[in-house]
């Protein structure tokens, strides 16, 4: 048979099952008598019920230790309410929880998750839920959608191990995500995960503001930043400063630390890092093996995620940031990390006052503190 | 009375429930309908036979009913598949199938006798048409969605809904080809 | 000369005929919306892309809960105590203080909210009029202060994603403090959702994202929808919000105006 007739028999045949597939699935195409056998997935048996622990960021639920499936009850509120985006700068945000982001969301690998979502009786618009975690159109959204007032339930399995973004997809989906509608939900392998000592939960996002950063008021939306991916925020947990000063994260020497990140978007990928140290364990993309160690910075993408581990050496203050600088130091995405306990010097030190490079002979002298040879073993950040 | 009770010896023969059914209760065709049932919204149909209908003559038995059109080659004649595979797997004798047109400008009588004779549907098929008013109302109450396109086809939802013998909604199975089992289960509880 | 002048009267007199149908004054508290065309949001596959609609009459502003208390001293079965689920859900007028006692939570002037699809209907029917369809409702809202499609207007567009940008007030204002639109209709913007006859025709699954194929079980959809213009979110937000509806349900934010045929 020639080249050109097998492919134009080829291209007819393809055609042809089209048609026929219309006409005899008509619009129904996706649902027909063959209908999806589930014994190709096999799903662990469900015994019992539990009510999800829910938290807000940082704090992550405890580790789920039953080793079996069971049917966990999940229920959140959407909330539309003005809080402060930076000091003297208010915005609307729609949330799950009454935050930003949403809660997370931690089960087991196989678990028959039942989510409640209801709108809260004084939101402007209707929302509902796209979980990562859930296999299935839309992941949970066309069926969950609810105007005000009203509550809707719906199940899923969570049969994928990782951990997954969940956000709002009601239309318009950006503006509900740009608003602030995402969060996290862990899915435990059913093996579990190796232990660790503290267990964060940090989410990246942007802000897009009709006025410039800092602006004070209450600040509306600006589709043309959002369309044109220019914000005038990009913020860890919601806010400028969420984990500063006393918010800040805390740990101890020796610990062993996991960070689950996420990225909420709706726009930029995140270049995650923590100055001071590196990872020594990544989960790439928030998935279930360890791709790689001894990591500086992570790629978490928008709707995505990662998860890093690390074993804290020293004491000290350690900055989260995105590496994209100018929105770590311009635009908000700083975080912080306090490590107390032992120094160790030998970890890192400092070995002597600042003194002129060779071949200045020329210059001046430079004021030496003389009295000032600080030679002591603190950690600083020299980055 | 004498005459009147020959008629009410009638009217309950004729709504006697089928034997082996659980409830040894005549249905009661004169008692007030409960605030649930469809029947209670007033409605004027026109059956594919031309003649005058209400929904009310419905009662006394329960019924399968879906919204479609005759023009629609494509997922209706699933809808009037999977009303069948429910009646089959529930079993129940004297279930009642009710179509209603979401076109009656094009459905005219004609246009159903032939959907009925193009399907094979029996006596116990009925097929509806009505004013266009009374085709939203009806569609509200079902919950079913449908929009007239540009192309002349009507995109709908495929939905089909168990009403018990008052006319209140007991049951909805959504999609094609779905598992009857649900449905059929609740069918038989009635 | 003078034959000049009769022809300039006789030229005048004749340009309503030409301009279009001439239509009596519009029953009162309403306002005529010329026949036009429109782009809707959400496209077929094969359709045109623009919707004719015809003239009609659009109510200037949403019925008020003083009109609608008018309404159900007249219909008992249409009090918050007699109204049966069916027709309208648990939280039917909930905003007012009693069956025929408005409260200050729902001033007399502020749109009548927390009410079916069926409730809105027997309204308007009791009136004598009906609801307006969603093409006849979102052809009046695009409409600007000075344009009839004011869509395209950047400046339009920011003032409508303004209103989704605050908390709803509590209780609600009253109607008819928006600006009118340029066919004389005020707030259809800013203040409540409403509902439109066909809304049980907003097909389109929730998920904005998978418009180009519904959830083909459960949705026979003649072809494609896409969104005519992915920055029109305001009529996204309309879109979405319509798709959640379902008739009995009641939304401390929805309202309703009535039309009529002209």
């Amino acid at each position: 048979m020639t080249r050109p007739l097998r492919l134009f028999l080829l291209g007819a045949c393809v055609a042809l099952s089209g048609v026929i597939a219309t006409q005899t699935l008509g619009c129904g195409s996706a649902v027909d008598d063959a209908r999806a056998d589930d014994s190709a997935i096999s799903l662990p048996e469900i015994r019992g019920e539990e009510v999800a622990v829910l938290t807000h960021a940082p704090e992550v639920p405890p580790v789920i230790t039953r080793d079996h499936a069971t049917r966990v009850l999940v229920r959140m509120e959407t909330v539309e309410v003005a809080r402060e985006l930076d000091d003297g700068v208010e915005y609307t945000f729609w949330t799950f929880g009454g935050r930003v982001p949403g809660p997370f969301v931690r089960v087991r690998e196989g678990d028959l998750v039942a989510f409640t979502l209801s709108n809260a009786a004084n939101s402007t618009v209707p929302h509902n839920i796209d979980l990562h975690a859930v296999t299935g159109t839309g992941g949970g959204a066309a069926i969950s959608l609810v105007v005000p007032g009203h509550e809707t339930t719906f199940e899923f399995r969570a049969i994928k191990p990782g951990l997954y973004v969940y956000h709002c997809a009601t239309a318009p989906v950006g503006l509900h995500v740009a608003n602030g509608m995402y969060g996290l939900i862990l899915v435990q392998p059913a093996e579990g995960m190796p232990p660790v000592d503290r267990e964060f939960y940090v989410m990246q996002s942007e802000f897009y503001t009709a006025g410039a950063m800092g602006e004070e008021g209450l600040q509306a939306f600006d589709l043309d930043k959002a369309v044109d991916e220019e914000p005038e925020y990009v913020v860890f947990n919601g806010r400028v400063g969420a984990l500063t000063g006393e918010d800040a994260l805390r740990a101890e020497v020796g610990e062993t630390v996991r960070l689950y990140v996420g990225n909420g978007g709706p726009n930029l990928t995140s270049s995650f890092h923590v100055i001071g140290e590196m990872f020594d364990r990544v989960y790439g993309e928030g998935g279930t093996r360890v791709n790689q160690e001894n990591v500086q910075t992570t790629i978490v993408p928008a709707g995505g995620s990662a998860i890093v581990e690390f074993l804290l050496d020293a004491p000290g203050r350690y900055t989260l940031v995105d590496h994209a600088l100018f929105r770590a130091f311009n635009k908000g995405a700083v975080g912080i990390l306090e490590v107390t306990g032992e120094e160790r010097p030998e970890i890192m030190a400092s070995t002597g006052p600042a003194r002129p490079t060779a071949g200045a002979a020329s210059a001046p002298p430079a004021a030496s503190p003389a009295g000032d040879a600080s030679a002591s073993a603190s950690t600083d950040e020299s980055h | 009375m004498t005459r009147v009770l020959p008629l009410l010896l009638l009217a309950l023969a004729a709504c006697a429930t089928p034997p082996g059914a659980d409830d040894a209760v005549p249905y009661d065709p004169t008692a007030p309908l409960p605030e649930a049932s469809l029947y209670g919204v007033a409605s004027a149909w026109q059956s594919d036979a031309g003649e005058p209908a209400a929904l009310a003559d419905f009662r006394g038995r329960p019924v399968l009913v879906a919204m479609v059109y005759a023009q629609c080659g494509t997922a209706c004649p699933f809808i009037v598949r999977d009303m069948r595979r429910i009646g089959e797997v529930a079993g129940v004798p004297g279930l009642q199938y009710v179509l209603v047109s979401l076109d009656p400008e094009r459905d005219s009588p004609e246009q159903l006798r032939a959907f009925r004779a193009s399907h094979d549907l029996g006596d116990e098929w009925t097929l509806l048409r009505g004013e266009a008013d009374d085709v939203q109302t009806l569609a509200a109450l079902l919950g079913v969605r449908y929009r007239p396109d540009p192309d002349g086809t009507i995109a709908h939802t495929n939905r089909i809904t168990l009403l018990d013998a008052d006319g209140a909604i007991v049951v909805r199975q959504d999609g094609l080809g779905t598992d009857p089992g649900p449905a059929a289960d609740a069918l038989r509880s009635l | 000369m003078r034959c000049l002048l009769v022809a300039l009267l006789v030229g005048v007199a004749g340009l309503p005929a030409l301009a279009g149908a001439v239509h009596a004054t519009p029953p009162e508290g309403m306002a005529l919306v010329r026949a036009g065309r429109y782009r809707p949001l959400v496209e077929t596959a094969g359709g045109p892309r623009t919707v004719r609609v015809e003239a009609f009459y659009l109510g200037r502003t949403a019925v008020t809960n003083a009109e609608y208390l008018a309404f159900v001293r007249a219909r008992p079965e249409w009090r918050r105590s007699a109204a049966r689920p069916l027709l309208a859900e648990a939280g039917y007028l909930r905003h007012w203080a009693g069956n025929l006692r408005l409260g200050a939570a729902a001033p007399p002037r502020a749109p009548v909210v927390n009410v079916s699809w069926f409730a809105a209907r027997a309204y308007a029917a009791w009136r004598g009029a009906r609801l307006p369809t969603t093409d006849e409702w979102e052809y009046a809202a695009s409409a600007s202060a000075t344009q009839r499609d004011g869509r395209r207007d950047p400046a339009f567009r920011r003032a409508l994603l303004q209103w989704y940008s605050r908390p709803a007030p509590s209780p609600l204002p009253d109607v008819g403090r928006g600006p009118a639109n340029v066919w004389g209709v005020r707030d259809l913007h800013g203040l409540v959702w409403e509902w439109t006859s066909d809304v049980t025709s907003a097909l389109v699954t929730a998920d904005s994202r998978s418009s180009r194929d519904a959830d083909s079980g459960l949705f026979c959809a003649a072809g494609a929808v896409g969104a005519a213009d992915f920055e029109d979110y305001a009529a996204f937000l309309r879109f979405g919000f319509r798709s959640g509806l379902e008739a009995r349900y009641v939304v401390p934010n929805l309202g309703f105006r009535l039309a009529r045929d002209a």
